[in-house]
This record gives structure tokens, sequence and C-alpha cells, in this order.
């Protein structure tokens, strides 16, 4: 099981505020939410607004990816592109292999731009995602370019 | 020293989540979940 984990648990106590529900509990915040399948995870901001949504298990190291990938988008969304930018650049440099580095690698590309304004920044991301990640749907989205 | 606790630390209202992710300026992980 994946909450047993140490570090992912330490993760998700410093950096959210951990709210479980029981689907057979609270049947409106199923409908709210459209739950159909757990384990579902949404990360929500303060407002109760998602911008974060998972489901089904996960292993600790793609959970632990995942956690600082959600951060990170948290960060985004609220525009402190810096501090999402150093978020995504954590999930390449410590789970490269994980499910969610494609992800980070097209992010990092995107928060290198909005940091920087300089368009190279996103090519060079990019370039770095289809480099690693070529079967990716993330590298292909890149592909604009 | 601070010792990280091991165990997650879960609310079990939403409702009350929200108020505390608004006190601290923290994002909400709402964990869905099925007994059995």
């Amino acid at each position: 099981m994946t909450y047993p984990d140490f570090c992912v648990s330490a993760s998700i106590n410093q950096y959210f505020i951990p709210v479980q529900i029981n689907v057979d509990e609270r049947q409106e915040l199923v409908e709210r939410f459209r739950v159909v399948w757990t384990p579902n995870i949404n990360i929500l901001d303060p407002d109760g607004n998602i911008f974060y949504h998972v489901e089904g298990w996960l292993p600790p190291s793609d959970y632990s990816a995942m956690l600082m990938t959600a951060h990170a988008h948290y960060f985004l969304h609220h525009k402190s592109f810096q501090k999402a930018q150093e978020l995504f650049q954590t999930v390449w440099d410590k789970y490269p292999g994980s499910e969610y580095a494609p992800e980070a690698l097209y992010y990092l590309g995107v928060t290198r731009y909005k940091v920087s304004h300089k368009g190279e920044q996103l090519i060079d991301g990019w370039r770095t995602l289809q480099r690693f990640h070529p079967e990716s749907t993330w590298a292909i989205r890149s592909s604009v370019l | 020293m601070e010792f990280k606790k091991a165990t997650v630390e879960w609310m079990n209202s939403y409702e009350d989540g929200l108020k505390r992710a608004k006190e601290e300026n923290k994002p909400i992980l709402l964990d869905f979940f099925k007994d059995g």
C-alpha cells in the first residue's frame, strides 16, 4: 500500500491538507466530484476548485512524483512560476523514470518560459522531453514546435 | 530535532478541510475511498 510509506505520508502531511472521504457516507460529494472509481484523488485549492485529479493505485515512488507534480501545478495555477519550475525540475531530477516525468518536463519548459519570457527556454525544455520520453503523449503535445 | 510522522493525519470532514486550507494557504488532497 502507498500510504504507510514514510516519504509519501510525510509529504502529504507537510504540503497538503489531507481529507479522506468514504464514498458510502457523503453521496453529495461523490456526485459533486463525479467519483465512479476508487482510489480517487482530487487536489483542490483552498476555494475548493479542482486543479489535479488521479484515479487508481500508484506505487510509492510514482505517488511521490504525483504529489510533487500536483504541488507544482498548484503553484503554476496561482502564477508562482518560479516555485512551480523548481518542483517540476525536482520531479525530473528525482523520478526520471516515473509516469509523471514527461508531464514534469513539459511544464518545466512552460514554467521556464513563464519565468524568463524567452522562447528558447520553452524549446530547450521540450527538446529534453522529446529526447527522453519520445513516446509519451506529452512529447506529442510538444511536437507543435 | 523535528520528527516527521509516518502516518497521514487525515481529516474526515470536507468542510473542515476547506477551512483549514484557507487558514494555512495549502492545497487539499481529497481522497475518496470505499471500504472492502
